[in-house]
């Protein structure tokens, strides 16, 4: 059965018309091809998914296309203007918070939504807010480090959690 | 995967008249949560159908189901269920032991001690969930059979 | 520590420069397998089995071609009528494409449906029909030679039993008369479960067939391209496909570590589908397909290790049992079924060694790659390490002062090991004495005492280990025959900007500024103007690939000495331009200048442009070289890690306090990226020392086939890695570099479990399997109070 749907996505308004059955992260990944949100597990569990709506971080391979309706989501295309690094982007890069890049744009919407809950975290916080994504390659010390430098810079610039 | 499931429970009724319902199989299976007689082949052997959910992952199997041991004097049966996923995603395999004693009160106890063998999608991915659920099915049971007993001395 | 040749803004070797591949992957643009998308493309998804031994004894398509969208269901059946049911797996055994008759594991490919689209090819292979005669499994490695086990391949000639191989190394008569004239003995039989590297990318294809112009393109997620090209050209020669129509794309690869060397069936399936429809089809592996499909490790080792009184070791025995699943398809070189297993005699200096294998066919999934380390090192360093920790627990000496006592000294080196290695450089007392500093190794000594007093459990675990890896040199080693060499191949353009290709491919290793600051070392032009291209087997040079820590001992090398061939050639030019002899001329990073007068000098980049502009007479134009590097030996990176635990003696919680590495890997090219790589290397070191194994029950099921199961740890089970160096130049390697990023998985596990059972020692626990959870430390705890 066929819906449509009408939502925001880094900023631009969409309409289309969707399966009941169809998985958001493939809305936006086929549909809406912003291939940068990754699928990793089916199950909720790596975060490769992992994108805002309304704000809030959620997965997107166990989250409906139809109940994305009316939403606002932001992919990590949508997190800075192109050709510039927003602060949590430029601390991913400076701290070598990346390897392979397959859990970074997860990782990196995951912290947004932590950032913003949380401007000053422990690094014990930082652990467990994160601890819903898997990163196989880094070990997660230099993501911690980016977190922590993310969430000076932006508390200096006053930098809008996306 | 294999399981062993030891269960008891209590109903008011008389050994009789529970022993009555638990050798029929039309009466017993229809209290099995997702269980149906759809004919007899034989002697105390039956074919139905069996559906199952652990969580995410279902099952429908074509089953088999046979009284092997009907022993009257003691009230006991032992009772096997083989099943064939219909979709091909798998089998299980059960064989129950089910007693019934008389209780002092004129009550009955029964005890089933269930071996169950399961193999594919479910035992892959359900095997968490397949004590919980069968919990969850038993207690099912033995609401559906009291309930059963119950209306059955009533009429009588 | 870093004593950098070039500035900073060149940055070459020991700069921490940050990464060139970076921005594509912070702002969503990597270019992923599931990101290619191309016209009319088809999607293809396996049918696959649920038992995990059966007889297949029919296969209903109806029902799924009946789905609108779905487009064929192929079997093994229709595979055969061009012979590519089957495929010869690396180590000459041969693996299944897909089943005519009989399923051998759980989770293997039955069929495949292809459909318009994902979710439909989902439903289509909902729909088909299959029905199976089950049969009992094989799942005990050691029943799977008992007297009257079913005979798993009795499709193979001469296959009287389930045995596969025997192997062994070294001198068994003499090191068993060493051992039983021994003064201590200890002994210990240790397993290291199958486990799943998982990483975070699942594996997958998009394979492309255009019947006019007969080529075929293959976007896929593989370690090394250029073998999967040869291999496609011998398995599907004889239906026309052959080499030079066949390129093969490794895009970004989201994580590998040795899960994407094999080939596995679904690939060979997409590319027959493709090869029959003409149109592209997709593959993409979803997790639970992932984790019960290949898997590393699975040795059951009967480890002896040997010592005179005062604690000298005098000989290591180990007998060892693998459990291969239904075929061999390890991802070794051809003439090493064991891998470097032979590493297992380890850091320390003793004469004797005698090691064996048997390797059995069970019904699980066949595999065998790495999981981060170099062929099957981890289970070599593990037996050893447990073992010299027993040893010293047996003495009642301390673990670090046996294995000080027991090293291989600096100068020993280049060191013949029993075992037949010859061990490049090291200088392991530095090492260990610093990790020992780091962490405070007295005073933690002293804490334990006096916490064991207080009946509290804490454990010191120490791995010295060292690791084998950059293989290999051409007169022992090759995959299919192919020698493990490895290329680079450079352009420099007129303005003095470069390109350069390699036959490895990055998964995450930071390969595109690594090499760049290799060139930047050798040439002086600036790392941030030099561009890194792999992956690609139409504009790559040829090479083996990447895994077992293979890239910077061998593409690395390969690099540095391409650029050194350049370097000549600009000194000629440099020479006609300021008028003197080569022999005046004298080389300082990114310029030639005349000796006695280095006013007088030409830098790089005027050489270059030279080299298209104002070309010496009779020479051949252009900036150019290609190197295909052909190691001498092996790199023999080597570390020291002390692990501080604390377990809980009610509940069996272990808590890792603090986790200190020291690497020794030679020459270090990037600080940062070699960091980097410790640390993830350290977290899937814990990952199998402590949560991560693949579970299988009696009838074969495999229990923890998703994420759910299957623990990967998090930011939480990670804990905070300290890390440090020693640097013993490679004497081999042009740049004096080694391989580093599976040493910490390598060397981890051992100083994780050493700690814990240390912790456990004063209950008289002498080994536990790992991965060590708090459920078997809990028990083990119950059983010894």
């Amino acid at each position: 059965m066929k819906h449509e749907i009408t939502l925001k996505i880094n900023g631009e308004t969409v309409t289309a018309e969707v399966d009941s059955r169809l998985l958001l992260v493939h809305f936006i990944r086929e549909h809406m091809e912003l291939t940068g949100t990754h699928i990793g597990c089916d199950t909720s569990n790596c975060g490769a998914c992992t994108i805002l709506l309304d704000g809030k971080s959620i997965k997107s391979c166990t989250y409906l296309a139809v109940r994305a309706d009316g939403s606002e989501i932001t992919t990590i295309e949508g997190v800075a203007e192109e050709g510039s690094n927003h602060p949590i982007q430029q601390a991913f890069h400076d701290q070598h918070g990346l390897h392979c890049g397959f859990c970074t744009p997860g990782m990196i919407m995951r912290s947004l939504d932590l950032l913003k809950n949380n401007p000053d975290p422990t690094d014990e916080e930082i652990r467990w807010g994160i601890s819903g994504n898997l990163c196989r390659c880094t070990g997660y010390n230099n993501i911690v480090k980016a977190v922590k430098q993310a969430a000076k810079e932006m508390q200096q610039e006053k930098q809008p959690a996306v | 995967m294999k399981a062993q499931l030891e269960k008891s429970f209590e109903v008011p009724q008389g050994t009789e008249l529970v022993w009555e319902h638990l050798i029929d199989p039309n009466k017993v299976m229809d209290c099995v949560p997702g269980v149906s007689i759809d004919e007899q082949v034989g002697e105390n052997h039956y074919k139905g159908k069996v559906g199952m959910k652990f969580g995410p992952i279902g099952a429908k199997y074509d089953a088999d189901i046979h009284y092997k041991e009907v022993d009257a004097d003691n009230h006991k049966i032992i009772l096997t269920g083989n099943g064939v996923d219909v979709k091909g995603n798998g089998n299980a395999e059960m064989t129950m032991t089910m007693n019934i004693n008389k209780k002092e009160d004129g009550g009955s106890k029964l005890d089933a001690v269930m071996d169950v063998t399961i193999n594919g999608k479910i035992a892959q991915f359900g095997s968490r969930l397949i004590t919980t659920v069968s919990n969850q099915l038993f207690k099912q049971f033995v609401s559906n059979f009291s309930k059963k007993l119950a209306a059955a001395e009533a009429a009588a | 520590m870093f004593n950098c040749k070039t500035s900073a803004e060149v940055g070459g070797m020991g700069h921490s420069v940050k990464r060139k591949e970076d921005a594509r992957f912070l702002h969503g643009k990597g270019n992923y397998v599931d990101d290619v998308k191309l016209p009319g493309m088809l999607h293809m998804v396996m049918v696959r089995s649920p038992y995990a031994y059966a007889k297949i004894k029919n296969i209903n398509k109806e029902k799924a071609l009946a789905i609108d969208g779905v487009l064929a269901v192929i079997t093994g059946e229709d595979l055969a009528q061009y012979n590519l049911h089957w495929m010869p797996t690396l180590l000459s055994d041969t693996q299944m494409v897909l089943p005519t008759d009989t399923v051998m594991h759980q989770a293997q490919e039955v069929c495949a449906v292809i459909a318009t689209d994902r979710y439909v090819a989902v439903d289509g292979a909902e729909a088909v029909e299959v029905d199976y005669e089950p049969m009992d499994p094989i799942v005990d490695p050691f029943k799977a030679l008992d007297e009257g086990a079913p005979l798993l391949r009795p499709d193979k000639e001469n296959q009287k039993d389930n045995h596969i191989y025997h192997w062994e190394r070294g001198d068994r008569e003499k090191t068993d008369k060493v051992i039983a004239d021994a003064d201590v003995v200890v002994t210990e039989r240790i397993h290291l479960p199958r486990i799943h590297v998982a990483s975070i990318e699942t594996c997958g294809c998009v394979a492309s067939y255009d019947k006019d112009t007969e080529k075929l393109l293959v976007y896929l997620t593989t370690q090394a391209p250029h073998a999967i090209r040869t291999v496609v050209a011998l398995v599907a020669g004889h239906v026309g496909l052959s080499e030079e129509k066949i390129r093969i794309i490794s895009p970004d690869i989201g994580g590998g570590f040795g899960g994407k060397v094999p080939v596995y069936p679904a690939y060979v399936v997409a590319i027959a589908a493709t090869f029959l429809i003409g149109k592209p089809v997709k593959w993409i592996e979803d997790r639970s397909e992932n984790l019960v499909n290949g898997f590393a490790r699975d040795y059951h080792m009967d480890c002896t290790l040997a010592a005179d009184k005062n604690g000298k070791i005098q000989a290591f025995k180990v007998k060892t049992l693998a459990d291969h699943g239904y075929t061999d398809s390890s991802a070794n070189p051809s003439k090493f079924p064991t891998g470097m297993f032979s590493i297992c005699t380890g850091s320390y200096d003793y004469e004797h060694a005698f090691a064996e294998l048997d390797a059995v066919y069970t019904n699980k999934a066949p595999g065998g790659v790495a999981y981060r380390c170099s062929f099957r090192v981890t289970e070599a360093v593990h037996a050893i390490e447990r073992m010299v920790d027993k040893l010293a627990h047996k003495l009642g000496k301390d673990p670090a002062m046996l294995r000080l006592q027991n090293f291989i000294k600096k100068d020993q080196f280049p060191y013949s090991s029993p075992l037949g290695w010859s061990y490049d450089s090291g200088d392991y007392e530095a090492t260990l004495k610093k990790a020992m500093e780091m962490i405070g190794y007295d005073d933690y000594k002293k804490e334990q005492a006096e916490k064991r007093k207080e009946g509290k459990l804490m454990g010191i675990g120490i791995s010295t280990f060292t690791e084998v890896v950059g293989a290999g040199p051409s007169k022992d080693f090759d995959i299919l025959g192919i020698a493990m060499f490895d290329s680079a191949e450079i352009r420099v353009h007129p303005t003095g900007k470069a390109l350069a290709r390699f036959g490895t491919k990055s998964q995450g290793q930071g390969h595109e500024t690594t090499y760049a600051q290799i060139l930047a070392e050798e040439l002086g032009i600036p790392y941030s103007d030099i561009e890194i291209e792999e992956g690609d087997t139409d504009t790559a040079p040829y090479g083996l690939g990447t895994y077992a820590s293979r890239s910077t001992p061998t593409a690395g090398a390969a690099a540095a000495v391409a650029a050194r061939k350049l370097r000549d050639k600009g000194k000629k030019i440099a020479a006609y331009l300021l008028e003197v002899s080569e022999e005046d001329l004298e080389w300082e990073v990114g310029k030639y200048f005349v000796k006695g007068a280095p006013e007088k000098s030409k830098t790089i980049q005027e050489v270059v442009f030279a080299a298209y502009t104002n070309i010496p007479p009779g020479m051949e134009p252009g900036f150019e070289a290609t190197h295909y590097y052909d190691p001498p030996n092996l790199t023999f990176p080597n570390g020291a890690y002390i692990c501080v635990v604390e377990v809980e003696k009610e509940t069996g919680a272990i808590d890792v306090k603090r986790f200190v590495a020291i690497d020794d890997c030679g020459n270090i090219i990037n600080p940062m990226i070699v960091e980097g790589q410790v640390h993830g290397g350290l977290t899937q070191g814990i990952a199998p020392a402590m949560y991560e194994a693949i579970e299988y029950d009696d009838e074969g099921n495999v229990l923890n086939g998703t994420l759910m199961d299957y623990l990967v740890p998090t930011a939480v089970e990670s804990p905070h890695w300290e890390t440090g160096h020693t640097i013993t130049p490679s004497p081999h390697h042009p740049l004096g570099a080694k391989g580093v990023a599976e040493s910490p998985t390598v060397g981890a596990p051992p100083a994780i479990a050493n700690a814990i059972i240390d912790a456990l020692t004063p209950l008289g626990i002498e080994h536990l399997d790992i991965p060590i959870t708090p459920a078997k430390v809990w028990e083990a705890i119950q059983a010894h109070s």
